[in-house]
């Protein structure tokens, strides 16, 4: 039978941070805004979701730093069967058991309540697709190009399940990511 | 381990069909294409991978056995019997529709799409990665029709798409899954 989550026993928000891999050589500021968004979610008291890394720093893992910083809980989804993960100080590290470019990042995305990207290339759009499919709500910070900005108020396709928000600065996203996930959660209580 | 003479497996993806949404615009031309694009598949002795349900993969899927050909189905879910009557070997993957995209396309010499929403692109985002070469066929809507805008993915540029009309998508796609040194 369907029950209802307890009122007093609310879990915590699962917030995750995607966007690009260091390859597609983003600048400084791009790494500092995804920190900002770790930032925000740790101070809201969101657990923090990101895809780890073994060979490359990425914006996502940039969103750890930024939530260690002030203190945070994060959890980084990995491919393969090892925890050799480059943030080493991430609290939970999961080892999904599947490749990185398909396996692991629909792991990654079911984790979380939300989702917010910014830039971002195919691994990202991968994500946001897997994130529509599963009618997780999607928020895309505006400014840094890639995928997340070209999707920004988008539907993903005639289904016209969920749009990607657009937001503007990473207090926004963030402040998005909650109501969204929220919603999200009653809706599938 | 290296068979060369082994048969092509080659992927045609793309919209669902009215089960699950309905396009704009009556999907009929767009399953005349991929029913020949499943005929051509077969007649070049290529094995036709799809995901076994309904709109183009059931279209693919009629083209291919009217033809003689085999058509092998990953099919989310935990039960037999899901895949459509034009199926020949059903591989029940116990997976969601949105988990499955990288078992279909691991399974696959190059991809084929046409029309086709978010789970479309998915497959079409595992492809790029791992460089299996995705031959578009626009005319019908849809990703296919947005990427077709487009050269690459991503500013990884890791491979190109490929365009075709249904009649020489079959032939390119063919040329792309042997790879330039065959």
């Amino acid at each position: 039978m369907k029950t209802k989550a307890s009122p007093e026993v609310i879990r915590r928000f699962q917030i995750g941070v995607m966007g690009s891999m260091a390859d597609l050589a983003y600048s400084k500021e791009f790494e500092k805004a995804a920190e900002q968004l770790g930032e925000f979610v740790a101070k809201r008291n969101g657990i923090l979701i990101f895809g780890a890394e073994k060979d490359a720093d990425s914006l996502s893992t940039a969103a750890c730093r930024g939530a260690k910083r002030s203190g945070g809980l994060t959890v980084g989804v990995t491919y393969g069967k090892h925890k050799n993960i480059t943030q080493q100080d991430a609290d939970v590290i999961i080892p999904c058991g599947l490749e990185r470019g398909g396996g692991r990042e629909f792991v990654l995305v079911l984790g979380c309540d939300a989702i917010i990207a910014i830039s971002g290339g195919s691994g990202t759009l991968n994500e946001l697709s897997v994130a529509y499919q599963a009618d997780i709500p999607m928020i895309a910070l505006t400014g840094f190009g890639g995928w997340a900005d070209k999707l920004a108020g988008e539907f993903f396709d005639a289904r016209e399940r969920r749009r990607v928000l657009p937001a503007r600065s990473p207090d926004e996203a963030v402040g998005i990511a909650f109501r969204e996930a929220e919603k999200y959660r009653d809706k599938y209580a | 381990m290296n068979n060369l003479n082994r048969r092509l497996q080659i992927g045609v993806i793309g919209s669902a069909g009215p089960e699950e949404y309905a396009f704009e615009k009556p999907n009929a031309q767009m399953y005349a294409a991929a029913e020949a694009i499943g005929g051509e598949l077969a007649r070049a002795n290529c094995i036709v991978i799809n995901g076994g349900k309904g709109g183009i993969m059931k279209a693919v899927c009629r083209g291919a056995k009217t033809s003689g050909g085999m058509t092998v189905a990953e099919t989310s879910g935990i039960d037999r019997d899901t895949a459509n009557e034009y199926v020949d070997v059903e591989v029940v993957t116990g997976s969601l529709n949105m988990t499955g995209p990288s078992v279909l396309v691991g399974m696959c010499d190059a991809i084929i799409s046409l029309g086709g929403g978010a789970g479309t692109l998915q497959e079409i985002c595992v492809a790029y990665r791992l460089k299996k070469p995705i031959t578009l066929v626009p005319g019908f809507g849809g990703w296919t029709d947005e990427l077709a805008k487009r050269e690459y993915l991503d500013e990884r540029r890791l491979m190109p798409f490929a365009v075709a009309d249904a009649q020489k998508a079959v032939e390119i796609a063919l040329r792309l899954a042997r790879g330039p040194n065959l």
